[in-house]
């Protein structure tokens, strides 16, 4: 396929006179988990809302394999935004149907399985859950798709390591030729070992664009070094 | 997909709105008993005193609290409403809403539908429970008086003998007006709460019944406006009245006068809260499409 998973051409995003996003020009392949990072207020999220269509870009476009974001672009994006949005009055179970009526894509009996490996009470109801489960439940409906594009905003941050290294196995085992995912995160050391690429950006301007193992080759870093590095406050 | 989150929607509010219904026609069997107990054994005397005397007090005042609550209820109904529109759309269930794919316009006419349902259905209670009160509240002798309903459909057999089929139409038209006047108020508040999500994120509510009381102005400039304009020739529609003769003989000749002349009020009125209602939603399409910003 020729197109680009995401790209964005000259996408500026701004909120009054600030602006999250500033001419952004990037292209994303197909069948890579790439890392998204950048020091808080960089525009990580801003981006991840502009490829899902929940804010509309200022100028510039973003095309996701070719599609504005529109109703063609959602049957093919799974986004986990960085807060909780199921309805707390739904059980989990009632959860999982839902994504299985709105998402062709949706795979039941993965769902259903990997909401047992992680423990989770099926019948319970949201609004009981503890914040943590909670994500792994979003979690798991995300990763229960077969989306193109998977757009996962901070996934590990508020579970507990174990769970972690489930779910980045998870998004590893999930990994195939047609889906890119990208995550957003602070916990690089945590998520370095699963990312075939990273972005880098700062104030809302693409600062580096690569591949992991380029990194390692020429600079002999990890991204995490090279963040501390390029960031450095 | 409309299908789908028509059921959605409707299953979120039944699961609210399903036991105020439940609670509503509870609370008019027991007005319906309380009130019948009173007019059975004859209402508060002072010169009475007694065991009987406090009963009738107490079903009296209980009565009185499930009229209140069947009101309550009502206002709930259309409380609810509002309150998932807000929350599934503006709050962070809207990162779900507005990433399934389906269109804006599918997600509004979901949301308006299982609104017009709903507001359908508490409409049906409050008529069951009416019913409820006349039928087994209201007589002094037996347990059920069918008095009000021989009264009525006499009326209704009398008005159609008289005038024959042709006295479905009025029926008919008002049945429409309130059809439309239920998607605009409920069309109103919508965009209102949407236009108030948009203009702040701090304050979305309190913007959102500023915008409510700014878009009623409007309309109701517009209205006023188009009143004047109309009132002239509506007085000489009325004046036209005067000189008809008003007598039982005449009466087919005169109601198909008064009502053909009174159509194209009608008509233009329908017409233009139809108008309004189809602004109502495009506006607010238009904000959930190009506008949204959810923090």
């Amino acid at each position: 396929m020729s197109e680009a998973t995401l790209e964005c051409k000259g996408l500026s995003k701004h909120f009054g006179t600030n602006a999250a996003l500033h001419d952004l020009n990037i292209s994303l392949p197909t069948g890579k988990i790439i890392g998204l990072l950048g020091p808080n207020g960089s525009g990580k999220t801003t981006l991840i809302k502009l490829a899902c269509g929940l804010l509309t870009p200022t100028e510039g476009e973003i095309k996701v394999c070719g599609f504005k974001p529109g109703i063609e672009s959602k049957a093919l994006v799974s986004y986990l935004p960085e807060r909780t949005y199921l309805p707390e009055w739904m059980t989990v179970l009632e959860c999982v149907r839902y994504f299985q009526d709105f998402y062709a894509d949706f795979d039941y009996e993965r769902a259903v399985s990997m909401l047992q490996s992680l423990q989770v009470p099926a019948n319970a109801r949201m609004k009981t859950l503890s914040k943590g489960t909670k994500e792994k439940v979003q979690l798991v409906l995300v990763m229960s798709r077969r989306a193109r594009l998977y757009l996962l905003d901070e996934p590990i941050g508020g579970v507990d390591p174990a769970a972690r290294d489930y779910i980045l196995g998870t998004i590893i085992g999930n990994y195939c030729e047609d889906s890119t995912v990208l995550i957003s995160t602070h916990l690089i050391a945590d998520v370095e070992k699963i990312l075939d690429e990273f972005i880098f950006i700062k104030n809302g301007q693409l600062v580096s664009y690569a591949s992991t193992d380029s990194l390692r080759e020429d600079l002999g870093k990890s991204i995490d070094e090279y963040f501390r590095e390029v960031f450095r406050c | 997909m409309l299908g789908k989150l028509i059921k959605h929607d409707f299953r979120s509010l039944s699961r609210v709105l399903f036991p105020t219904q439940l609670a509503v026609l509870g609370a008019s069997i027991i007005a319906t008993i309380g009130f019948a107990f009173n007019i059975r054994t004859g209402f508060y005397t002072s010169y009475e005193s007694g065991g009987l005397q406090l009963l009738r007090v107490i079903t009296a005042f209980l009565s009185g609290i499930m009229v209140l609550a069947i009101i309550a209820a009502s206002i709930l109904v259309a409380f609810i409403i509002f309150q998932r529109f807000y929350k599934n759309l503006m709050c962070d269930e809207g990162y779900l809403t507005f990433t399934l794919p389906v269109t804006t316009t599918q997600i509004l006419w979901s949301k308006l539908i299982t609104a017009m349902i709903w507001t359908f259905i508490s409409g049906i209670v409050i008529f069951i429970s009416v019913n409820i009160f006349v039928l087994f509240g209201t007589g002094t002798s037996g347990i059920v008086n069918t008095e009000a309903y021989r009264e009525m459909s006499k009326f209704i057999g009398e008005a159609f003998g008289l005038l024959g089929g042709r006295l479905i139409w009025p029926i008919l038209e008002v049945i429409l007006f309130m059809i439309v006047a239920t998607a605009c108020n409920i069309l109103h508040v919508y965009l209102a709460l949407i236009m108030g999500g948009v203009a702040s994120q701090k304050h979305k509510i309190l913007a959102g019944i500023g915008f409510y009381f700014a878009i009623n102005i409007a309309v109701t400039i517009v209205a006023t406006t188009i009143q004047y304009f109309l009132s002239g020739a509506m007085f000489r529609t009325m004046d036209s009245f005067n000189g008809l003769p008003w007598d039982l003989k005449n009466s087919v000749e005169i109601y198909d006068l008064v009502f053909s002349s009174t159509q194209p009020y009608y008509w233009f009125y329908l017409l233009f809260s139809l108008a309004i209602t189809a602004g109502f939603f495009i506006l607010s399409r238009y904000f959930l499409k190009n506008k949204l910003n959810l923090e």
